[in-house]
């Protein structure tokens, strides 16, 4: 029996593997290997029918890219075997209905188009796909649903025209008939068949779960006169541009090794119709570039054109050069959020080319005001490049001219270290205290130095004395603590590590956790890099509250650094990390929760079972506690940020209007898109409080540049 | 025990770096490995007698998921120009950090 199992197995293995591997590379046709195929699935469809039509049905959704091999394979089978065939078409129809009532629209679609084609190869009656596509257009007629529901209807019948679309408009032009003249001889075989009719279908109904695919921008960044010799790329809105941009966008979504995915892309088979180079970098931008998020992880596009350049090493590197280009010549238009990508891929980039760049090409930049786009960008990117490198080397590969975009050498600007004038206060307090660090001196040793400096008292509402934040304490104590682990994040980090109770003691309130971040800030003012871990590891170790960094990237102190990359990288951090815990929290909830109803099913009985459900309950409590007060933290969060962008904004545009200037200064233009960008990369969380933002600070008195914003975020989704 | 360290390395988000530059940095090595998710720690792995770096480190991402995503799309690229090749670890121990150099 079990040498059964095994065998039944491995034939099920070999099955699935002849099935998805069909129409790689072979020295014979595709259809002979085809008809092959279909012919040992004929054999086996006797024992191993279900098995064949899941595999199949697997390939329609997960092969996207091969969905014509896959038509003419159960077409094949079709002829052969009528029952298989209807069998197939049903599998289809009942999980096309699943993947729509779990919100997986775009596998509904890939069946939609799936089965368009199948009328090609005559398994699927022409007039029962007229009626699935008329139930899909009807639902998007149907009142009371969100915009989205419709576009997502239309677009899937859209999507499979150009399957369907031939055979379904009877105007065949001539050059029509040529190429289905050649493609006769091998369709014949299957024209005799005896064809389904499709299941009735209709799209469940909308409800307040369901989420629709949120709106997508085409993009387009070549066109026929950025290509100079080859086949000419078929216009911006043609069905060959856009059906080749399905394919290998597809491509990039099934292929998630980076050498697999960049040998699948050179290795299109329509490649020499299309000038492919060039469509493989537009669509791995535009993978890139998608928003809210990338279409894949970001990473994943960096490492995929580097694998692509080491492929095609004759042809990639130019054309993604001259793609750079164009976009660093748009930057000034571009979308915030797909600038800081295009930065972070550039910068990763060149790390890996020594750095070596056309840069005397890009000297117009050291000319321009410090705050027009072209500057700024170049300005962040050698920010980056600066992080994964080092500051001599950045001197000595760009052109002179570019010093003043390279960013200062990253070391510390210690305040405690004026030898000469001994003017600042507390320069012997810091020097006591670097000469204890030194010694290892105990904790109470340390606090003891520190008390040395007199703390300003303030009486509270009872008449009891106690110590108010104390600026220069925490400043003397963070400075020379950190100036003393500047060797690296190591020693920074080993340092916060040892004097954690103490900083914890300096730091309990969001006032003194808001100098802490001040002084912090003055140090390492060179090093933004280690302004961000720092940060990151005292929000870990909860020496500063998330509320404290929001508050202080808001205050005056910061405004210099406003508009700059690494406030921001800061900031998305810290929501990062608060939605990481509220997700985390939820997905224990669940795992407790299901565990528990799991037991009170399961047959464990007597004192045993009492015994655990107690403690399940407790626990299923304290989970469900913690869960709530992170969310209501996380949702905090957003209203603090939310609310010091409408302040700040408001007060600037007021303040230009009283002035009788023009508010769209470039500083509001970066601003308002970093307000933009909340919604951007959070939509997912922000969407949850729409109700509560609407009533205390998107209303009809909130200016209407900024409500703009809100109600662009709230279309993605209506 | 060939099983109990099989079963580490599959619940490991640890990973081993080995090709590194003498000169390349923590900061460098967490500025490009941060780009797959939040990195809990790195250690430098350092010559026995000298006590300075000598080409590979430890890194652990607080995800086992974005440790598989460094191995996907970083492992094989370059850093500081040297081609970098990282592998599962089941884990840092102390002492483990002492090359020879």
């Amino acid at each position: 029996r079990r040498k059964a199992t095994s065998d039944q197995a491995e034939i099920e293995a070999r099955l699935e593997s002849l099935i998805t591997r069909v129409g790689e590379k072979s020295t014979s046709s595709l259809e002979s290997n085809l008809e092959g195929l279909a012919g040992v699935l004929e054999a086996d469809l006797s024992n191993y029918k279900h098995k064949i039509l899941e595999i199949l049905c697997i390939c329609a959704i997960e092969l996207p890219e091969k969905v014509t091999v896959y038509t003419t394979l159960v077409g094949l089978l079709n002829t052969k075997n009528y029952s298989a065939g209807e069998e197939l078409v049903d599998m289809l129809i009942k999980q096309m209905r699943d993947y729509m009532k779990h919100n997986e629209w775009e596998k509904s679609q890939r069946i939609v188009r799936f089965l368009s084609d199948l009328i090609n190869c005559h398994v699927v009656e022409l007039s029962s796909l007229l009626v699935l596509y008329q139930s899909f257009l009807d639902a998007s007629n149907e009142e009371g649903v969100p915009q989205v529901r419709a576009d997502f209807f239309v677009y899937a019948v859209l999507s499979s025209l150009p399957w369907s679309g031939e055979e379904l408009s009877e105007s065949k032009g001539p050059d029509l008939d040529k190429l289905l003249d050649r493609i006769d001889k091998y369709i014949s075989l299957l024209s005799n068949a005896l064809q389904h009719a499709l299941p009735p279908f209709t799209p469940p109904p909308h409800t307040d779960e369901c989420v629709y695919p949120i709106p997508r921008v085409v993009f387009r960044l070549f066109d026929a006169t950025d290509i100079p010799e080859g086949p000419a790329l078929p216009g911006s809105n043609t069905i060959n541009r856009y059906l080749v941009e399905d394919c290998l966008s597809r491509i990039l979504q099934v292929y998630l090794d980076r050498k697999d995915c960049a040998a699948q892309l050179v290795g299109f088979h329509a490649k020499n119709r299309f000038p492919y180079h060039y469509m493989i970098i537009e669509v791995v931008f535009s993978s890139l570039f998608n928003l809210p998020d990338p279409a894949n992880l970001e990473v994943f596009h960096a490492s995929l054109l580097l694998e692509l350049c080491k492929l095609q090493p004759g042809f990639l590197p130019q054309v993604l050069a001259q793609a750079t280009e164009m976009l660093y010549e748009r930057v000034e238009h571009m979308n915030l959020t797909c600038m800081e990508r295009f930065i972070r891929w550039f910068s990763h980039h060149l790390s890996n080319f020594q750095f070596r760049w056309s840069w005397d090409e890009w000297i117009d930049c050291t000319e321009k005001e410090p705050e027009d786009a072209k500057p700024v960008f170049i300005h962040e990117v050698l920010q980056k490049c600066l992080r994964l490198s080092y500051h001599q080397r950045l001197v000595e590969t760009l052109p002179d001219k570019f010093e003043p975009l390279i960013p200062k050498e990253p070391t510390p600007v210690f305040r405690y270290i004026d030898e000469e004038t001994n003017q600042i206060p507390a320069l012997p307090i810091s020097r006591k205290l670097i000469e204890a660090f030194k010694a290892k001196a105990t904790m109470e040793q340390v606090e003891e130095i520190l008390n040395q400096i007199p703390g300003p008292k303030k009486e509270d509402n009872s008449g009891e004395v106690e110590e108010a934040a104390n600026p220069l304490k925490i400043d003397v104590f963070v400075q020379s603590l950190l100036f003393l682990g500047q060797k690296s994040f190591s020693h920074t980090f080993s340092a916060l590590a040892k004097f954690h109770p103490l900083l914890k003691k300096l730091g309990n309130t969001e006032e003194s956790q808001i100098f802490m971040l001040r002084t912090i800030r003055d140090l390492w003012q060179n090093h933004q890099q280690m302004i961000c871990v720092i940060i990151d590891k005292l929000i870990r170790t909860t020496i500063v509250s998330c509320p404290a960094v929001i508050n202080w990237i808001f205050s005056e102190h910061m405004r210099v650094h406003f508009t700059e990359g690494f406030v921001w990288e800061i900031l998305h951090g810290v929501l990062r990390k608060m939605n990481m815990e509220v997700t985390q929290l939820q997905k224990e909830l669940e795992d407790v929760k299901h565990k528990k109803s799991d037991e009170e099913d399961g047959e464990t009985s007597g004192e045993e079972y009492a015994v655990s459900n107690t403690a399940s309950e407790s626990q299923v409590e304290k989970l469900q506690e913690s869960y709530e007060a992170a969310q209501s933290e996380q949702k905090n969060l957003f209203l603090i940020i939310l609310q010091r962008f409408i302040i700040l904004l408001t007060e600037h545009i007021v303040s230009c209007e009283s002035k009788g200037t023009s508010f769209q200064t470039p500083w509001y233009n970066l601003s308002i898109q970093r307000l933009e960008q909340i919604f951007t990369l959070h939509h997912k969380q922000v969407s949850k409080y729409t109700g509560t933002l609407e009533n205390l600070l998107f209303s009809s008195d909130t200016d209407q540049n900024l409500l703009q914003v809100y109600h662009r975020f709230c279309s993605l989704r209506a | 025990n060939m099983t109990e360290q099989e079963k580490r390395l599959r619940l490991s988000s640890t990973l081993y770096i080995g090709n590194l530059s003498f000169f390349t940095t923590e900061e460098q090595i967490h500025e490009l490995f941060s780009k797959c998710g939040d990195i809990k720690r790195i250690i430098m792995g350092l010559d026995k007698v000298k006590k300075t770096p000598c080409g590979f480190c430890f890194l652990e991402f607080y995800r086992r998921e974005d440790a598989k995503h460094a191995l996907m799309y970083i492992s094989g690229t370059r850093l500081d120009d040297r081609i970098i090749r990282g592998d599962w670890d089941a884990g840092f121990v102390e002492g483990r950090q002492y090359g020879r150099g």
